[in-house]
């Protein structure tokens, strides 16, 4: 299995060069069963890197285009009165699909993005008073632009707080930036990429990582984490549990994808930046979410011994 | 933090504490004062409780003025440092009614250490000094509350606090040991002339009778070296040679001083100790008869000895005696006008006189026949007939009843009317002999009155009628004789039981007492004894010598303290994680300790490549560590090789510190 991942990853970073450490967090997330959230300016491979992955894990896939005037129907489908039966007929949305691409989620109003709460969460979606059951595995791999940039409705906390993690890709390094200049647009190769994971091996995958074994003085040190983001004075407000919990299970994975059957203080610290930087803010800054600095306050002031 | 309310727990601590430091109070000052600090008390009880509201500015000025206006009129004659206790006292209760924020109890709090520490200028016993450490222990815990933000039990403060005095204990015990005395605290001007009783300048047959009614301690005496008999302990303190047909006064002509004689060591003597309580007078009690005695004192030609000025506090001095000696030797007959003359009345006794000097060869023969006399009829009695005018004539032929002084007034005078110079001492008797501290205690029913007759050739010689008449009254103790009559100690209910033969109450009252001993002599008069015991304890003193004696004391309990905090706060639960501390630690010093939020294996890791010498076994050092912590192999077999490998790194058997910090681990 482990194999299988490796080569997963590997693929994916043909398509995205230099990039490994995100696609690991990305992979990371998706196996861990949660929703993704990449997040940097135009242009730096954000949906390059969500197609990558939908296409090496052979997911069924939608692309969604978030625009201003997007309404929730939209996403979620539509009742339409057909006149032959004379009865309100529902159309599905691209909703019903294993992995969703939200393109540029933050460029929609608050409203259709809400239309999202209840599929990522619950797995489901009402409509008139019927629910309707999406496809398993369900991933929502959204990219936004920084929220600073015009034009973009920032996401509300409830609809942050679903994302499992938030990842930036940043800048290709000079050696990866000269390789896809000789190498050409690797968008093309996409579609020709082998699928390395069928969807029920995805599960299995999921299983196998939830058993990874947690210590007593990891749970301590993850729960001293939260504590502080809960107590200390830098932050508007704490972790949510089931931002606790987001943590421990992307440890647990993290740990699996590194070759081992226990977590590792390292492996919290490693998932600390793209799990908990969007679920907290900062008391001084208002729509911007923790930087890099609060993270980094939070890995040297709390200690990983008891 | 300051403009905080108070928590309820909080509040709570801080009038069990004004109501513990006030408590001792009560039986000194004007009641009304009690009564205000209890209707404040009761007042905030009531806020407490959401019944009532705190009291209006209007009514909380015309409080404070009218408790200024009470303690000017209650204390109208003066009352010295009372008055500025009663002041203290009544403001600190009507702070209570303020009692709100944080920062009004930090006031009330400091003034109750300050009222706590009062206590002790009207009282210095034992059990005083364990209420005011109790009371001491309850303010703190008020001021611990008053700093928790949190409510907590009612309990936690004074935990806390508890905690925190240990530590102030042993630095407590040094300064008082090693603290240079500017005099105890508590010699200050209390108005006390009526609280004590003793011996008076005169003296009428009745007198002795009052002070047989208590109990309280008069002195107390240590020997050094041998210990005389019971019938020896005669403790001569007024000397009245002036009979005026009715009570016995002092000379009025100032006897003549003794030359000093600075031996106190001087062979056949008896060397003691007397620490005698305020008695209000300038008499001291000594042996007869004085042969030393400190400068500060006056001696007397009637081998009496007083000190310059009112005994008002209790003092302690060195005082040596010869029992064998005789005195006033060098007299003659013509030297005693006024201890022969007899005033007018009486007549009967004088020719009751008259008739047995006829009769009688010698003047031992006279004594002789007064002893049948007074054997035959007389009764001893705490309770006599009161006497008329001619006490003489009427105690010899009519009462025939009575107490030391009548006896020793009658015989003197008896004495007077054949021409033997004779003259009454008063002052006290035996005592009760402590076994657990080897002293004598004696308490203000020993008091006595004796005589003194005076024969060519012999001098000054004492006799004790009222041995004759009660030989008990000589050789037991005073309780135990005077325990059958009814009129001893009968305002004295509370030590009626320690007098019973019950020898268990025997045993705990002299326990008692020994403790009160030890504690007059150790502790309040301290003093006294500073000098000596720092010598014994540091040799020849000199002030480098006093200051170490202060300083080391303080820095190692200081750092002992600071140490174990320290020791608290870093030291888990894990004794995989105090290894990691431990190495930390001992890098430290090469500015390579583990930082806050580094992972053991980066550590490690930074470690070896510091000291590429012991990479490897830093690298173990990690493994070791993540099988144990996180991949929950623990067992004592990784454990022990985590210490070897740890212990390998910090070469521990180089350096003696580090193994023995090593060790601690």
């Amino acid at each position: 299995m482990r194999d299988k991942l490796k080569q997963l990853i590997d693929s994916v970073g043909e398509i995205l060069y230099g990039k490994e450490e995100q696609i690991k967090q990305a992979v990371t997330c998706l196996i861990s069963g949660g929703h993704l959230l990449i997040e940097d300016q135009p242009g730096m491979g954000k949906t390059s890197l969500a197609h990558a992955l939908a296409q090496v894990m052979s997911l069924d896939f939608q692309r969604l285009q978030f625009t201003s005037d997007m309404l929730p129907a939209d996403i979620i489908g539509v009742s339409i009165f057909n006149g032959n039966s004379g009865e309100f007929v529902y159309h599905k949305g691209p909703v019903f699909t294993q992995l969703l691409l939200a393109d540029e989620i933050n460029r929609t109003t608050p409203k259709t993005q809400s239309a999202l709460l209840e599929a990522m969460e619950e797995g489901q979606v009402s409509v008139e008073g019927e629910t309707y059951s999406l496809p398993t595995p369900f991933f929502v791999i959204a990219t936004q632009n920084p929220i600073s940039q015009y034009g973009t409705f920032p996401l509300p906390e409830s609809q942050l707080d679903r994302f499992l993690m938030r990842i930036q890709l940043g800048y290709p390094s000079e050696k990866a930036e000269r390789e896809l200049l000789v190498g050409g647009d690797a968008r093309k190769k996409i579609p020709s990429l082998t699928p390395c994971l069928t969807p029920a091996e995805l599960l299995e995958l999921r299983d196998l990582c939830s058993e990874v074994n947690v210590s007593g003085s990891v749970l301590d040190y993850i729960q001293r984490l939260i504590r502080f983001t809960r107590d200390a004075t830098h932050f508007e407000f704490g972790v949510s549990p089931r931002g606790s919990l987001a943590l421990l299970n992307t440890a647990k994975t993290w740990a699996f994808l590194h070759g081992r059957d226990y977590v590792v203080p390292e492996d919290v610290q490693a998932m600390l930046q793209p799990v908990f930087a969007h679920r907290l803010r900062g008391v001084k800054e208002s729509g911007e979410y923790a930087g890099e600095g609060y993270i980094k306050k939070i890995l040297t002031q709390v200690d990983v011994l008891a | 933090m300051n403009d905080q309310q108070l928590t309820r727990t909080a509040l709570l601590w801080q009038l069990l504490s004004v109501v513990i430091v006030t408590l001792p109070h009560i039986s000194h000052l004007p009641y009304w004062i009690t009564l205000v600090v209890i209707l404040c008390i009761v007042w905030r009880l009531m806020v407490y409780l959401g019944r009532w509201s705190l009291p209006p500015k209007w009514l909380k000025t015309c409080l404070v003025l009218a408790a200024g206006v009470g303690v000017l009129a209650s204390y109208k004659e003066g009352g010295g440092i009372s008055v500025t206790v009663a002041l203290l006292v009544v403001g600190f209760g009507l702070k209570v009614i303020e009692l709100y924020h944080r920062r009004d109890s930090l006031i009330v709090l400091y003034v109750a250490y300050l009222v706590a520490s009062t206590i002790f200028l009207f009282s210095q016993s034992v059990g005083t000094a364990i209420y005011v450490i109790l009371a001491i222990i309850i303010v703190t815990s008020a001021l611990m509350s008053t700093n928790l933000s949190r409510e907590t039990g009612f309990i936690y403060p004074l935990k806390r606090s508890v905690l925190m005095l240990i530590p102030a204990f042993p630095l407590m015990v040094v300064l008082f040991i090693g603290m240079p005395r500017l005099g105890p605290l508590w010699e200050v001007g209390l108005d006390k002339s009526a609280a004590k009783t003793g011996l008076a300048d005169t003296m009428t047959p009745g007198d002795i009778t009052r002070l047989t009614r208590s109990a309280e301690v008069a002195f107390r005496v240590r020997f050094d070296g041998d210990v005389p008999d019971q019938t020896q302990l005669y403790w001569r303190s007024i000397v009245l040679s002036d009979f005026d047909g009715r009570g016995w006064l002092k000379d009025e002509e100032k006897v003549p001083k003794l030359p000093r004689n600075r031996d106190i060591k001087e062979t056949g003597t008896f060397q003691y100790e007397v620490i005698l309580e305020s008695n209000q007078r300038n008499y001291i009690p000594v042996l007869d008869y004085l042969s030393a005695w400190p400068s500060e004192l006056n001696a007397y030609a009637d081998m009496t000895l007083a000190s310059k000025t009112k005994i008002v506090n209790r003092e302690q001095y060195k005082i040596s005696s010869r029992l064998d000696r005789g005195f006033g030797l060098d007299k003659t007959a013509d030297d005693f006008a006024k201890e022969l003359h007899i005033p007018l009345g009486n007549n009967e006794a004088k020719r009751l006189a008259s008739s047995w000097w006829q009769e009688s060869a010698t003047p031992q023969a006279f004594i002789d026949k007064m002893k049948q006399y007074y054997h035959q009829n007389f009764n001893y009695s705490l309770t006599p007939p009161p006497l008329g005018d001619d006490s003489i004539s009427e105690f010899l032929f009519e009462t025939k009843t009575g107490f030391c002084g009548h006896f020793a007034s009658a015989s003197a005078f008896l004495l007077r009317s054949v021409g033997i110079p004779a003259r009454v001492v008063t002052g006290y008797q035996g005592g009760e002999w402590n076994p657990y501290e080897n002293y004598f205690l004696v308490r203000q029913y020993d008091a006595h009155a004796w005589i003194e007759a005076w024969f060519p050739e012999q001098g000054w010689v004492r006799m004790d009628p009222t041995a004759w008449v009660a030989p008990d009254r000589v050789e037991k103790p005073a309780d135990d004789v005077l325990s059958k009559d009814n009129a001893f100690l009968q305002d004295n209910l509370l030590s009626a039981w320690s007098i019973s033969n019950n020898q268990i109450l025997m045993q705990i009252r002299h326990r008692i007492e020994a403790l009160n001993y030890g504690w007059h002599r150790w502790v309040l008069n301290y003093h006294h004894q500073q000098k000596g015991l720092l010598e014994h304890l540091l040799g020849a003193l000199s002030p480098l010598k006093l200051a170490l004696f202060l300083l080391v004391p303080f820095s190692l309990v200081i750092s002992l303290t600071l140490l174990l905090l320290n020791y608290k706060k870093k030291r888990s639960a894990n004794p995989s994680d105090n290894m990691i501390n431990a190495l930390s630690a001992y890098f430290a010093r090469e500015d390579m300790a583990r930082r806050t939020g580094e992972t053991v294996t980066h550590y490690c890791d930074r470690l070896a490549q510091y000291k590429p010498e012991y990479a490897e076994s830093f690298i173990r050092v990690s493994t070791l560590y993540e099988d144990i912590e996180y991949g929950q192999v623990c067992d004592a077999h990784r454990l022990t090789q985590l210490k070897q490998e740890i212990g390998y790194c910090l070469d521990v058997n180089k350096n003696l510190l580090v193994r023995l910090q090593w060790f601690l681990t």
